[in-house]
């Protein structure tokens, strides 16, 4: 691998793979890599051939956190923006339409820790580690982990993980609710694959719709109703359920075309 | 047996306050007396400089069984009104403290003792505990914030079934569901709360306190918690703290953190 940090962009089939390389710093969130995945998250957002997204590391670790070299000589206003600027990913992200799959061996820490969590679905080896790691450093959690993590863990455990930066292995991960799926070690990235290519499948047109809706996470009971009313007329009278009545009585496996 | 007064005694361990309820003649029911000296710990241990975290247990191997009914005779409207309105000092001095907080729990933590464990960022359970929303069964609804503390911890089927019921959960269930983050042999929550208590200690406060912060607005919209964590984050980044973590973190030692 080569020295220069960068989000590397491939194809199979349908999804998108997004490899995180910057190996020298252990797929490290660098002001370089971050710029990287927004053109590499708008391209796949908007090309409707693509249907999923994986997020993985290079080299056997997803990411090990921030760029710890940037930090020293930050004010706070540019420490801020620093910070601020990381929306435009996140928002590729949590608000895109496109699922995304996290592929995590090895170190999901820091910054890489709140990538996984910004994904759709997380698959992890049984030996992957995942630590808030901000506190540390005299940091607080960023990368929307405030908001993700309380989600899939719930109040205790969030605190617990965020305040004394415990690090957590992706068989106790999956049970207590940050890895959807589980792997032996090595085989996240085609666990992670064949999961994208399932999502693929799926009537893209509904899937971004609920994704739509739960980036709008924490809403209450008028909000919900009013997000069904908004979305589901149109697909309603989609191609895709149209598609999908014709092969329910006809007993067939229905193919999907996002219209 | 013993009948002193209802009370909150406050020991000191290194940076590690120890606020202990204790009501012994009603297994630690929650008194007036309580929420008053509760809140004003708080308050005294808000400005203590030397404590950086809370640990709450219960004295005499019980957390706390609920609100004291013998106190709650021949109430009029307003004065009830009132008791639940000072509920809510209670709750802010516990919620919107800048230090964290864990709770020991041993035996019943039942109703007002259920919501004032709730309150605490880490809580071990003693195996013998048992947690209950008792308010039902005394012809109440839950208070001290339950509503809002226990859907935060526990899915929504479970919250519902918790105040719904008053179904009682025992320490390994409370495991299981989010209820408690921890379970400890019978007589050993209060030094596994102590070790989380000192590792809370140690962690450097000012990201904990704005972590603490910003969880404390529950619930947040996505964009909120971006702002909130940009503008955190960019106050941080300068100070000692920070610049002794990333220090460390490149020395490879431990951090030695002063609140600053």
């Amino acid at each position: 691998m080569g020295d220069i940090a960068t989000v590397d962009v491939a194809r199979e089939g349908a999804v998108a793979i997004l490899t995180i390389n910057n190996v020298k710093q252990r797929n490290a969130m660098t002001v370089v890599v971050k710029a990287a995945l927004v053109p590499a998250l708008e391209a796949a957002n908007d090309d409707p051939d693509v249907r999923a997204i994986v997020i993985v590391g290079a080299e056997g670790t997803f990411c090990a956190g921030g760029d710890v070299s940037l930090f020293g000589d930050l004010t706070p206003a540019k420490g801020r923006q620093v910070v601020f600027d990381q929306r435009r990913f996140l928002h590729l992200m949590i608000r895109g339409e496109t699922p995304i799959v996290a592929a995590v061996e090895g170190f999901a820490f820091g910054a890489g820790f709140s990538l996984a969590l910004a994904c759709d679905h997380v698959v992890a080896a049984r030996d992957a580690k995942f630590c808030a790691a901000f506190n540390k450093i005299g940091l607080m959690p960023d990368g929307g982990l405030l908001w993700t993590l309380p989600q899939r863990v719930g109040a205790g455990r969030a605190r617990d993980m965020m305040m004394t930066a415990s690090v957590v292995d992706g068989e106790e991960g999956a049970r207590i609710g940050i890895v959807d799926s589980l792997t032996e070690p090595g085989q996240a990235f085609e666990t992670a694959l064949a999961k994208a290519q399932r999502l693929a499948k799926a009537a893209p047109l509904a899937v971004g719709a609920v994704k739509a809706a739960f980036s709008r996470y924490p809403f209450d009971l008028e909000d919900a109703f009013a997000m069904e009313l908004d979305a589901q007329p149109a697909l309603m009278l989609s191609e895709d359920a149209a598609e999908a009545r014709r092969a329910f009585f006809a007993k067939q496996t229905p193919v999907f075309k996002g219209a | 047996m013993d009948n002193s007064a209802p009370t909150v005694t406050r020991d000191q361990d290194g940076a590690v306050a120890v606020l202990t309820v204790s009501n012994p003649k009603r297994r630690n029911a929650f008194a007036p007396e309580i929420r008053q000296a509760l809140s004003d710990h708080m308050s005294d241990i808000a400005t203590d400089d030397a404590t950086r975290s809370i640990l709450i247990t219960g004295a005499g191997g019980t957390f706390s069984a609920g609100g004291d009914l013998s106190t709650m005779q021949d109430m009029t409207p307003f004065e009830a009104r009132e008791r639940v309105r000072s509920g809510a000092g209670v709750v802010n001095a516990l919620w919107a403290s800048e230090k964290p907080i864990v709770a020991a729990v041993d035996g019943y933590a039942f109703g007002a003792g259920l919501s004032l464990a709730l309150l605490a960022d880490w809580i071990v359970a003693g195996d013998d505990a048992k947690f209950c929303a008792s308010f039902g069964k005394v012809g109440l609804m839950g208070d001290l914030a339950l509503f809002w503390t226990l859907p935060q911890r526990v899915k929504a089927g479970k919250a519902r079934r918790i105040l719904m019921l008053a179904d009682v959960v025992d320490a390994a269930e409370a495991l299981d569901i989010g209820l408690v983050d921890a379970v400890a042999p019978k007589g050993g929550a209060f030094e596994a709360a102590m070790k989380k208590a000192q590792a809370l200690a140690a962690a450097a406060p000012l990201p904990n306190r704005l972590t603490r912060e910003a969880l404390g607005r529950y619930p947040a919209k996505l964009d909120d918690m971006l702002s909130y964590e940009a503008h955190g984050q960019g106050a941080l980044f300068n100070t000692a703290d920070a610049t002794e973590g990333f220090a460390a973190f490149l020395e490879k030692r431990r951090p030695n953190f002063k609140g600053a």
